[in-house]
């Protein structure tokens, strides 16, 4: 015991002497403003449409077939141009269309786009008011559009959650559960390009306990970490379901971490293999956005289990078994990880002169 | 103290082993010279001894106890093992460095702050390992090496890269510790530096053992004492060496007859010529 105190004191102030604990909860800060302060609450990803219709047209069609028959929820109409450009400096998404008749019954259309608006969406407007002046003109009926309507299933479900929060699992797998993986290779690395493992070879000291004291520090770290992304934004509900979650993710990261080192002596090399981990742990959080899209291979990448247990402690909706299903899941695959990697850190370091 | 037998070491399966089959001692107290050149088998065979490397074939019997598998705690707190290139932290403090390898240590360890002063660290004990110069991170990691008091020292090339008073002072802390009966293996390159300080040498060239005894009876074996003569010829100045035997000596008495002699020494082989006649082989 003394001796993993003696080790995670060493650890610890090599941390913070290399500015990786620093970087850490600099980062966790700037993250945490960002969700805040940066992030949006409610997010409508449909852009708002200023339209300043001099022709009358859309007035002379709604007073013919109802309002009912075309339907503009984020269409909002002004009375001049000036109007369209101080709205849109207001709101930075939105677009702007002005309607002018042409003396041989046709119309002249202009397009108000935002400096960044992309061509893909500018062309989909395009064919968008194509679309609408055909039904303006008559030439095809806008009873059309009533036959083809589709409800998506679960809309609206997490409506409630305000969006900024709703990204929280994903910065916590990623800010805090990851780091295990990154960091232990950086500090398992760092031994051994300075050496000094090999002196550590030769003392009482085991490679258990050597392995031990960076796990500990790592779960130091990212309780630090978690705790500042979690309490400003959540607050105290579900924050010990949501640390046990983080956790064990943390140990899955740095056992990992431990096997590409015994492989790889700097983290440099073994850099392609990192961002093939982290792009594979990163895939469950497109069934996170988007639940209809749950393969059942999916739930085979632990990540899952993180970010749906995380999401479950953070967001409770009478699902606490997901968060019991996901620890335990999470702890099994800890277990097994924590065996294998000692053992093959052990091995492949005996053979090392 | 220490007794190898048939020691075999090698990094692959089927390629040439690093250590073939070499036998040796060490007496306790004794200061036991490793020497030879570059891949030698030096280096592998102080690592198989430390425990850093698995025994594969061959034994160690240390205080009459057999080895088995890896060395145990018991052995690791006995040793001390100083590297060629210094193993320390160097983020960390050099007083911080020693007092993290001394809490390793289940046995009464040196003050990490006389240590220092004994390697000439003392001054800069509190200053980053990373900012010290080459010499000073390898003083400190030679200073690592006996923070817990070794029964058995373990030395690769502890001089090397020292500027000569440091190197000096290093060889006085060694024999001090000798006199403190600890038990020295020290492998180097340097045939100077173990003519100095080893009671017994062993020579190792293609991890094979050529010779083992002192450096004094190796000399005195395989070596020829000589006379070196410098004489002026005209204007220039000369030199002629004559081997100290029989005809030799004879050449010797009528060349100093015949010329203008200025001056005579009589000179002992070197260590490393000893090797090279030995081996066939330079220690580079």
């Amino acid at each position: 015991m003394r001796r993993i105190l003696n080790l995670l004191k060493k650890d610890v102030l090599l941390g913070i002497k290399d500015v990786f604990i620093l970087l850490e909860i600099i980062f966790s800060v700037v993250i945490v403003l960002i969700i805040l302060f940066l992030i949006p609450q409610n997010i409508d990803s449909e852009e708002t449409v200023f339209i300043y219709d001099r022709s009358g047209v859309i007035n002379r069609f709604t007073d013919r077939f109802g309002s009912q028959n075309i339907e503009m929820d984020n269409e909002l109409f002004v009375d001049s141009r000036q109007e369209i450009i101080d709205g849109m400096k207001e709101n930075k998404t939105a677009l702007g269309v002005i309607i002018t008749a042409n003396d041989d019954r046709t119309f002249h259309v202009e397009l108000l786009t935002q400096p960044y608006t992309s061509e893909t969406m500018t062309e989909y407007l395009e064919v968008n008011l194509e679309d609408l002046f055909s039904i303006f003109t008559g030439t095809y009926p806008p009873d059309v559009y009533r036959s083809v309507r589709v409800t998506a299933l679960q809309e609206n479900i997490r409506d409630e959650i305000p969006f900024n929060k709703q990204l929280l699992p994903a910065i916590m797998l990623m800010m805090v559960g990851m780091v295990g993986l990154f960091a232990m290779i950086s500090v398992t690395g760092q031994e051994h390009s300075e050496a000094t493992i090999r002196a550590f070879r030769v003392s009482p000291a085991s490679m258990t306990e050597f392995l031990l004291s960076k796990h500990l520090m790592l779960l130091g770290v990212s309780l630090i970490t978690f705790s500042i992304l979690y309490i400003p934004v959540i607050g105290l509900s579900g924050y010990f379901q949501g640390l046990l979650i983080i956790l064990l993710t943390v140990i899955l990261g740095s056992s990992i971490g431990i096997i590409l080192s015994a492989f790889f002596d700097s983290p440099m090399s073994s850099v392609g293999w990192v961002l093939i981990l982290m792009l594979v742990f990163s895939l469950p959080a497109v069934s996170l956005f988007a639940p209809v899209f749950s393969p059942g291979w999916l739930r085979l990448i632990p990540s899952y289990h993180t970010l749906f247990g995380l999401d479950a402690a953070m967001f409770p909706d009478n699902n606490a078994q997901i968060i019991w299903q996901s620890a335990g899941l999470l702890a099994g695959i800890d277990i097994v990880l924590l065996f294998f990697s000692t053992w093959i850190f052990r091995l492949r370091i005996q053979r090392e002169l | 103290m220490i007794k190898v037998n048939n020691l075999f070491y090698s990094y692959t399966k089927h390629g040439d082993p690093a250590v073939n089959d070499i036998s040796f001692d060490i007496k306790k107290g004794e200061i036991f010279g490793f020497l030879g050149p570059s891949g030698a088998g030096k280096s592998t065979t102080q690592a198989v001894l430390s425990g850093l490397l698995k025994l594969q074939k061959g034994s160690i019997i240390i205080d009459g106890i057999p080895r088995e598998g890896t060395p145990g705690k018991a052995f690791f707190n006995r040793i001390g093992v100083g590297f060629e290139r210094p193993n320390v932290y160097k983020k960390l403090s050099g007083y911080d460095n020693l007092k993290f390898h001394a809490s390793l240590y289940d046995r009464e360890t040196e003050d990490p702050m006389k240590v220092l002063e004994m390697v000439g660290l003392a001054d800069e004990a509190k200053k980053k390992a990373g900012a010290y110069s080459k010499g000073m991170m390898q003083r400190l990691g030679f200073a690592r090496s006996m923070i817990n008091k070794p029964d058995i020292w373990f030395l690769d090339e502890p001089t090397m890269g020292l500027d000569p008073n440091t190197a000096n002072s290093i060889k006085g802390i060694i024999r001090k510790k000798q006199k403190e009966k600890t038990t020295i293996f020290l492998t180097t390159h340097n045939m100077f530096v173990a003519d100095e300080l080893c009671d017994r040498v062993g020579f190792i060239v293609d991890g094979k053992i050529v010779a083992v005894d002192s450096p004094k009876n190796l000399k005195l074996k395989h070596g020829k004492a000589v006379v070196n003569i410098e004489y002026s010829d005209g204007n220039v100045l000369r030199s002629k060496r004559f081997e100290m035997n029989g005809k030799s000596k004879a050449e010797m008495q009528k060349f100093i007859g015949e010329h203008d002699v200025k001056t005579i020494h009589s000179g002992e082989p070197t260590l490393e010529e000893i090797f090279i006649q030995l081996t066939g082989r330079g220690l580079e």
